[in-house]
């Protein structure tokens, strides 16, 4: 068993991590840059080594000095999160060589899974679906596809992955600059120009399977996801099981995954996603090899915790249930409260977490990683938390969602929980007709609804917070200006 | 006193315009009345026409963010300025102490200016005299020479500002 673990993370996901840590008895180091110093995730460890780097960023992406955290701490694993140095084949090689377990899979399933296009190469070998589509190895290869399959395709980054770098291209006019563009793009993010283009699917569905594999070639499921609901390729509103799915095509979608984790051996958490077209048909899009924001909703229908298997797994101790242990009852949603503007094109917010107050249900989760006082800035992620509800159907995890985003106050920064809300009430996403461009389609239905007379008493609140208000209405006595004299 | 308000994006003013028996205040056009607040810790109540509401609000620089019924409003205070020199816009002039009518200046329907006298009363043997604060109409005066009155009666009404916008 493992003994102390490092989080080489922040915010709300190693927060979930330490808490983990915690119930199995196993000792949590925190690593924080001096702008978190008081942040939830440094008090919640049992032990918080600093990173010393201009930016905040970069601290939780400076390889030495984490692993070099880890052997000071006496840390005999690393536990990466998501994000920041998860999927970072070198950083997983370099903790395996300092002699420490990297809580996830090996470099090589990493590399193999990080590159689009190898890993869509291997899907297809396993037989695993993947939508039509070709590299741009040489200037030209690309168009000349395109004409012969036709529009509307999707160009992305070899080696990407949340969006970046990717266009969607309706005609041969647009397919030179779109291109152009996407390979400036990928280059800046990824330091890899690649990209390719596959078959757009109008109106898909984002299906995504989580997977547990012990290294081995034993790989249960423990069924899917629904992701479709997103913004800027980006999702929000995330829950298990999908709705509308036949029992038929959910046993095909999670078989694939399953197929393709153990061709890969695979090791750790991971998460398959498809794209499920309206007519049925689903195709790999790509395999993520950590631990996913939206695992809550199956740790719930599933009733497992997924960082406690991670780290059974990383401690050689296999998987800790067979697949036929593993039923689903219930369903549960999960959306992600993010600073940010749903009314100005969900630009990010900054501001101070001013009042923070959490609502305290039965089946209802909240995983944050702020407290009043913290700073908001632009250096991380917008995400702040996420609220999670779990319910006997889905309209009764919906409703307690929904209850919960009512009552819960985070105020001192713009966020989305008003947005969230209205997107739970929508009458399409409560028949659960759900697809990618859902949040576009119904822009206008998810607008706030005018309410004079709760503005109106918001404003007065407001203006009683200001003392010259205050005092203008309550201290100063009637007017009488003229102040005659004393009378004998 | 015009208090300039940006709410969600969208600029307001908001006056007081009456402060008893109840607070006035015209946000806009739209004229409300206020009671019952109490604040502990961030949470506030207050009644706006009639209406309870039950929120939380936090400062953070100019910017008050208020939580009411699910709802999340951001409200900018933009500082406020003075119409008319130390005017204050009443439409109901009231007692602030129990006194005596000493004098009347004025009667209903006539034009007033921003300080002339409407009023000379008397309190704890103090003269003073009410002024109006800003230009106005005198609807009605609700009280004679020598009439004793208690605190927060009705003196002097004015016809109220947005009528005479209208």
């Amino acid at each position: 068993m493992l003994r102390r673990v490092l989080v080489a993370n922040r915010g709300e996901i190693a927060c979930r991590i330490l808490r983990t840590l915690r119930a199995q008895g196993i000792a949590g180091v925190a690593v924080y840059h001096h702008e978190d110093r008081a942040a939830p995730h440094v008090r919640l460890a049992d032990a918080a080594v600093p990173l010393d780097a201009e930016v905040p960023t970069a601290a939780y992406l400076d390889q030495a000095q984490i692993i070099e955290a880890a052997r000071h701490a006496g840390a005999d694993a690393i536990h990466p999160g998501y994000g920041f140095l998860s999927e970072n084949a070198a950083f997983a090689e370099r903790v395996a060589n300092a002699g420490l377990i990297f809580v996830g899979p090996d470099a090589g399933t990493i590399r193999l899974m990080g590159d689009k296009i190898r890993a869509r190469e291997f899907a297809a070998e396993q037989g695993v679906p993947v939508a039509p589509g070709i590299l741009e190895a040489q200037p030209g290869q690309l168009a000349a596809w395109a004409a012969g399959v036709g529009f509307p395709l999707l160009i992305k980054a070899a080696a990407g992955g949340g969006g970046k770098g990717m266009r969607i291209v309706r005609n041969g006019a647009e397919l030179a600059e779109s291109l152009r563009v996407a390979a400036a793009e990928a280059e800046r993010y990824f330091g890899d120009g690649r990209v390719y283009a596959e078959r757009y699917i109008e109106q898909p569905r984002h299906i995504e399977v989580q997977v547990l594999g012990d290294g081995q070639g034993n790989v249960v499921h423990l069924f899917e996801r629904e992701c479709s609901l997103q913004r800027r390729y980006q999702k929000i509103v995330e829950e298990s099981p999908a709705p509308n799915l036949s029992p038929t095509l959910r046993a095909a979608i999670c078989g694939a995954a399953v197929r393709l984790a153990q061709a890969a051996r695979y090791r750790n958490a991971g998460t398959v996603e498809f794209v499920l077209a309206p007519d049925g048909q689903f195709y790999f899009l790509e395999m993520n090899t950590r631990l996913q924001v939206e695992h809550p909703v199956t740790e719930y229908v599933l009733n497992v915790d997924l960082v406690a298997e991670q780290l059974r797994i990383a401690a050689g101790a296999g998987l800790s249930f067979s697949q036929t242990d593993l039923a689903p009852r219930g369903h549960a949603i999960e959306c992600r409260i993010c600073a940010e503007e749903p009314e100005h094109d969900f630009r990010p917010a900054t501001g101070r977490i001013g009042l923070l107050r959490v609502p305290q249900a039965p089946n209802l989760r909240f995983d944050g990683g702020i407290s009043p006082g913290q700073a908001i800035t632009p250096a991380f992620d917008s995400m702040l938390a996420k609220l999670v509800a779990f319910g006997a159907t889905r309209a009764a995890a919906a409703s307690t969602l929904q209850q919960g985003l009512h009552e819960l106050v985070l105020l001192g920064v713009p966020t989305n929980i008003d947005y969230l809300a209205r997107v739970l009430r929508h009458p399409q996403f409560l028949a659960g007709q759900l697809h990618t461009a859902f949040l576009v389609q119904y822009a206008q239905d998810l607008l706030p609804p005018e309410a004079p007379e709760q503005a109106a008493a918001a404003t007065l609140a407001a203006l009683l917070t200001d003392a010259d208000f205050r005092h203008a209405a309550f201290d100063v006595p009637e007017p009488h200006a003229t102040i005659g004299a004393w009378r004998n | 006193m015009a208090y300039r308000l940006q709410v969600d994006g969208r600029e307001l003013e908001a006056q007081i315009v009456a402060r008893r028996p109840e607070l006035g205040v015209r946000i806009g056009t739209v004229r409300h009345r206020i009671c019952a607040q109490h604040d502990a810790a961030g949470e506030f109540s207050l009644s706006v026409d009639g209406v309870g509401y039950r929120g939380w609000r936090c400062r953070v620089g100019d910017e008050v963010h208020v939580r009411l019924q699910g709802r999340t409003y951001v409200v900018r205070l933009m500082g406020h300025e003075a119409r008319t020199p130390g005017a204050e816009a009443l439409d109901e002039i009231r007692a602030s102490m129990p006194g005596v009518v000493v004098a009347v200046q004025c009667e209903s329907g006539q034009a007033v200016k921003a300080g002339d006298k409407l009023l000379t009363l008397e309190s704890m043997k103090l003269q003073t005299s009410i002024v109006a604060l800003r230009d106005a109409t005198v609807r009605e005066v609700h009280v004679t020479p020598e009439a004793v009155f208690e605190r927060g009666a009705l003196l002097v009404s004015l016809v109220p500002e947005e009528s005479r916008e209208s």
